[in-house]
């Protein structure tokens, strides 16, 4: 049986090099191409595009910002209905968690193109494609995060008289706000990088300019792309990890 | 009101087909303090949340004061455990908050919830909180988070919460048995304090027996489910002790 399956995978692998074309051949050429546009790349320049660029990367981050703020925001309570701690023999559960799963399995560029096609092309289409994503891994992780939290507090709460409400609010939620809002955070950063990309599918944001760059082959311009991006990712994980170093240290 | 008392008639629990309270009875008159002992696993803390329905006892009756707790429904019930509070081995207090809003949390059931849930408790209701703290020696660490108090802090914490929530009946779970001798002394002399000035009826279970012997009325002893000794500190004789702590596991 095992070597049934080894043989299978074989057999797989090889037809996928051949489809594919992988061939040493090939990559020497390749190879000579990518030295030469190094060689472009040097000095990056703007091409007089620099507040242009800086504008669209300023978009980027903020559609990063808004898809995150808008996941967070959903997923609170969409993560605490999705716990049995807060709603036992909830029927509705399962579908939620199966939708979250399906919705989390999807690609943020395929949403993106799902976006750009029913909402029209910009900016809003990239929100909405990263926040689908990150709704569902949010909510899903809130709810693991509030199934998991001690009973402990849930008890004293209850035991001073409490409410449901009441209960959630002091018994679970300081318990899982400052994880939250890590992942949060967490979640932040990579929209930056998976912000950069949006672009490319017409979804707003500096990956607009790069593919037009790419395309007329502007290579000067390509590298001063990259460089502010670089520069923006690295200044947002900065933040967003001494944010995250300071929920750590006050909780 | 002639007769104020906690009366417990035929209470039995059961857990997955395992007996946990097989008939248990007793009463005990308002303004008494009665340390429940046993080994563990014979049923003193579910006989106690069973008391305040953190647990549903499966048959029998529990009473105080002309209330049928077992019948007690939504807000009721809510009532009821907050006339009759409950602190804990493990504090079970909101351990990233401070002591000053755990305190608070004792005025949960008097207080509207919205405004609660955002943290807004009247300017009254801290002053008397702050209060309480200093009372048991807590003001400094009022604005403390509970979470890097020592235990007998937050065992103070949850005296204090419970003085807030005003309750006329305590259950006290093994409230001593993570303290040292130092803390054991201050938070009993507090329980003892609570019923003698304040008649607060005490249910304390403890599994020191000497704890039991210095500061209770009365020492019920539980056995497998059962109440196998009803009497004063002074017949708990060394043999009726052993025939607690005997029984078959
Ligand atoms: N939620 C539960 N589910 C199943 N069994 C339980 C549950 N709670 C308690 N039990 C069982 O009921 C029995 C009595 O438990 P209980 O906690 O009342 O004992 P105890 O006298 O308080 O013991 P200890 O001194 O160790 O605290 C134990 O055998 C325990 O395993
Ligand atoms: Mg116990």
């Amino acid at each position: 049986m095992n070597r049934l399956l080894w043989l299978a995978f074989a057999a797989f692998s090889a037809y996928a090099f051949w489809a594919v074309d992988l061939w040493p051949g090939r990559i020497w050429p390749g190879l000579g191409k990518l030295a030469r546009i190094s060689a472009e790349l040097v000095p990056p320049d703007a091409g007089g595009q620099f507040l242009t660029l800086v504008f669209s990367l300023l978009e980027t981050l903020g559609i990063a910002l808004a898809a995150t703020v808008m996941a967070a925001v959903l997923a609170f309570p969409l993560g605490l209905l999705g716990s049995a701690k807060v709603l036992p023999n909830w029927l509705w559960r399962w579908p939620l968690r199966r939708g979250m799963d399906l919705s989390r399995s999807i690609d943020a560029l395929l949403w993106a193109l799902l976006f750009v096609n029913a909402v029209g092309l910009g900016p809003f289409a990239g929100v909405m494609a990263l926040m689908m994503v990150d709704l569902s891994t949010l909510a899903k992780l809130f709810s693991e995060a509030v199934d998991h939290s001690s009973p402990g507090p849930v008890e004293g709460v209850l035991a001073a008289g409490g409410n449901r409400w009441e209960v959630v609010r002091f018994g679970i939620l300081p318990q899982v706000l400052p994880a939250f809002a890590a992942q949060a955070l967490y979640y932040l950063e990579s929209n930056v990088r998976h912000a950069t990309i949006l672009g490319v599918v017409g979804a707003g944001g500096i990956g607009m300019h790069l593919t037009d760059q790419l395309r007329v082959n502007e290579w000067q311009q390509v590298s001063m792309t990259i460089l502010l991006i670089l520069a923006s990712v690295t200044a947002v994980d900065r933040l967003s990890r001494w944010a995250r170093s300071e929920l750590e240290r006050g909780s | 009101m002639a007769h104020r008392a906690l009366t417990i008639d035929g209470l039995r629990k059961a857990y997955g087909g395992k007996t946990v309270l097989d008939g248990v009875s007793f009463e005990v008159p308002a303004g008494q303090m009665v340390g429940i002992v046993g080994r563990s696993g014979a049923g003193k803390s579910t006989l106690l949340r069973c008391i305040n329905r953190l647990v549903e006892a499966d048959a029998g009756a529990i009473g105080w004061d002309g209330l049928d707790v077992r019948a007690l429904q939504g807000g009721a019930l809510l009532d009821w455990r907050a006339r009759c509070g409950m602190i804990f081995q493990q504090f079970q207090l909101v351990d990233r908050m401070d002591a000053l809003t755990n305190v608070l949390l004792g005025s949960v059931r008097r207080r509207r919830t919205l405004p609660l849930l955002f943290r807004v408790f009247p300017a009254a209701d801290r002053a008397k909180a702050l209060e309480l703290l200093q009372q048991l020696d807590l003001g400094p660490q009022a604005g403390q988070t509970v979470k890097t108090l020592s235990g007998g802090q937050q065992q103070r914490v949850a005296i204090a919460k419970v003085l807030m929530q005003g309750v006329e009946v305590l259950l006290a779970d093994e409230p001593v048995s993570s303290l040292d001798p130092e803390n054991t002394r201050i938070v009993m002399d507090q329980l003892r304090h609570l019923q003698r000035t304040g008649g607060v009826t005490v249910l304390c279970n403890l599994h020191n027996l000497e704890v039991a012997r210095s500061y209770c009325d009365r020492v019920l002893g539980l056995s497998q489910g059962r109440l196998v000794f009803d009497g004063s500190p002074q017949e708990l004789t060394a043999g009726r002790e052993e025939s607690i702590y005997a029984g078959a596991r």
